[in-house]
């Protein structure tokens, strides 16, 4: 007589030892293998939305508060949603140093990403080699902003740090001394056996059904759809002269998600040395007086995929609406389909994979 | 003011039909109430390599077919609209966002004249 599995419910979170932020999973397991998946959000909603529509000058600093991870992303969006409303063109100067923080806070954050995966694999040695150098990163956008998570740079029409030529070179200089080191993780991640056994078609998301649950970002890009703002739109990079191609693979699987992002990481590198390259003279921000009026809307290739803004300001101190789709929330509910089928020891690894950000999400 | 009763769904799938093979990606679903009674929900897309939006004007005790049947991503949206809008959606359930029962009902709808309910603390 065959015997029946066990069948039984499991939760992971909302705290939970591999992934601090309040996220909760309630798995339904035969023996030890996922066959059904509930995913509960809002434990960590603050009615960001609503804070929002008080003041639209604090918002350039209120903004970066909604993320920690991409903190500059959010305010960058903010930014541009708000100068679409006010006709308020930044230079080209601003804009490339926009360019230069967003790349380096994508720098921070797959690197924290990566290293979080290499934690939830067991590998503890790794995890603080991508911290060791994320940590060299966070000092360098506090050499350029004076902050190292809200960098308070952003403002309408502009921003309000400069990089001058000593900077810039310093940063050159730090770049160079990374990049081999960054090239070193590449790598462990490309080719180490056990993070290949341990990733390898596992949490596999196919094209098709991250078509359908709307993914976007590295989770989107490593299942075969090579969605990515900057090329586009007025987020996109060649209208700022700086050559760029997405990044993306074919398999779908946690392997594919964690290269996307260490190869991104690689590229950032690239874009911050063609912004530095192409700085040209100018002023950092332009002036604009009374109150706006209007609907506005913007994207950005956040580090976790598409953010966007949507604000309608009514000529006031406050706005009428200030609408935020973060790429966390289109991300977390393709992890039904990811964890269907897989064991349970890789729950963990999978649910990091898609660097789900429950301050993002909830908002 | 009582808006023209559309069929969003089907008016969505229409216009989706007309981009023909472009594959479309459900960007969000925005609601804007207009303190009168009504809301504007603004379902954005990009088809192919192009933005659209379209706009419709709704009742804000209209219920709205789901399209969480053509794109699983609007689900939540729709969910989440639920709880902060008060919107009603056939077959979906909110509690995504603000857990039912707490004395927070729809704290993004601004109050209409004449009408007490909403607003901020429900």
């Amino acid at each position: 007589m065959e015997r029946m599995a066990r069948t039984s419910t499991i939760p992971f979170g909302p705290q939970h030892s591999s992934f601090l932020e309040p996220l909760h999973l309630k798995l339904k397991l035969e023996e030890e293998r996922v066959v059904g998946v509930d995913l509960s959000l809002g434990y960590n909603h603050r009615g960001m939305e609503y804070a929002l529509e008080r003041d639209w000058k604090n918002n350039f600093f209120l903004c970066e508060r909604v993320c920690g991870i991409c903190s500059f992303h959010h305010s960058t969006t903010y930014c541009q949603a708000m100068e679409a409303i006010t006709g308020v063109q930044p230079s080209e100067r601003a804009l490339l140093i926009r360019t230069i923080m967003l790349e380096l806070q994508r720098i921070t954050s797959h690197t924290l990403t990566l290293g979080h995966i290499a934690e939830s694999l067991g590998y503890e040695n790794l995890f603080m080699h991508f911290f060791r150098e994320r940590e060299e990163f966070m000092r360098l956008v506090n050499l350029i902003s004076g902050n190292r998570v809200h960098y308070c740079m952003n403002w309408l029409g502009g921003v309000r740090r400069d990089i001058g030529p000593d900077l810039a070179r310093q940063v050159e200089v730090k770049l160079e001394e990374m990049l081999p080191k960054l090239q070193m993780l590449a790598g462990v991640v490309r080719k180490d056996s056990t993070w290949r056994k341990r990733t390898r078609g596992v949490g596999v998301l196919s094209m098709r059904q991250a078509m359908e649950w709307c993914a976007v970002g590295p989770v989107a890009r490593a299942s075969g759809l090579p969605y990515d703002v900057r090329l586009s739109g007025n987020a996109g990079y060649a209208l700022q002269g700086i050559s760029f191609k997405p990044i993306w693979r074919e398999e779908g699987d946690n392997w594919a998600r964690c290269m996307v992002r260490m190869d991104e990481t690689l590229q950032s590198v690239d874009l911050v040395h063609q912004c530095l390259g192409l700085l040209p003279e100018g002023p950092l921000e332009k002036k604009f007086k009374g109150s706006p009026e209007g609907e506005g809307f913007s994207r950005n290739e956040a580090p976790r995929g598409e953010l966007m803004y949507w604000v309608k300001a009514k000529g006031a101190a406050t706005l009428d609406r200030v609408k935020i789709r973060t790429p966390a929330f289109m991300n977390l509910p393709p992890l039904t389909e990811m964890l269907r089928g897989c064991e349970f020891p890789d729950v963990p690894v999978i649910v990091v994979s898609v660097d789900p950000c429950i301050c993002c999400t909830d908002r | 003011m009582d808006p023209k009763v559309v069929d969003v769904k089907a008016d969505l799938k229409n216009q989706l039909e007309k981009s023909g093979s472009e594959p479309s990606r459900l960007i969000s679903i925005i609601p804007l109430d207009n303190a009168d009674g009504t809301l504007d929900l603004i379902y954005m897309f990009q088809i192919g390599d192009g933005l659209h939006q379209f706009r419709y004007q709704v009742r804000a005790d209209q219920e709205l077919d789901t399209i969480s049947d053509l794109f699983k991503g609007a689900l939540n949206m729709e969910r989440e609209n639920i709880d902060l809008f008060g919107m009603r959606f056939k077959g979906v359930q909110g509690g995504l966002l603000i857990m039912p029962g707490t004395g927070i009902v729809a704290p993004l709808r601004k109050p209409s004249p004449g009408h007490n309910e909403g607003g901020k603390d429900g």
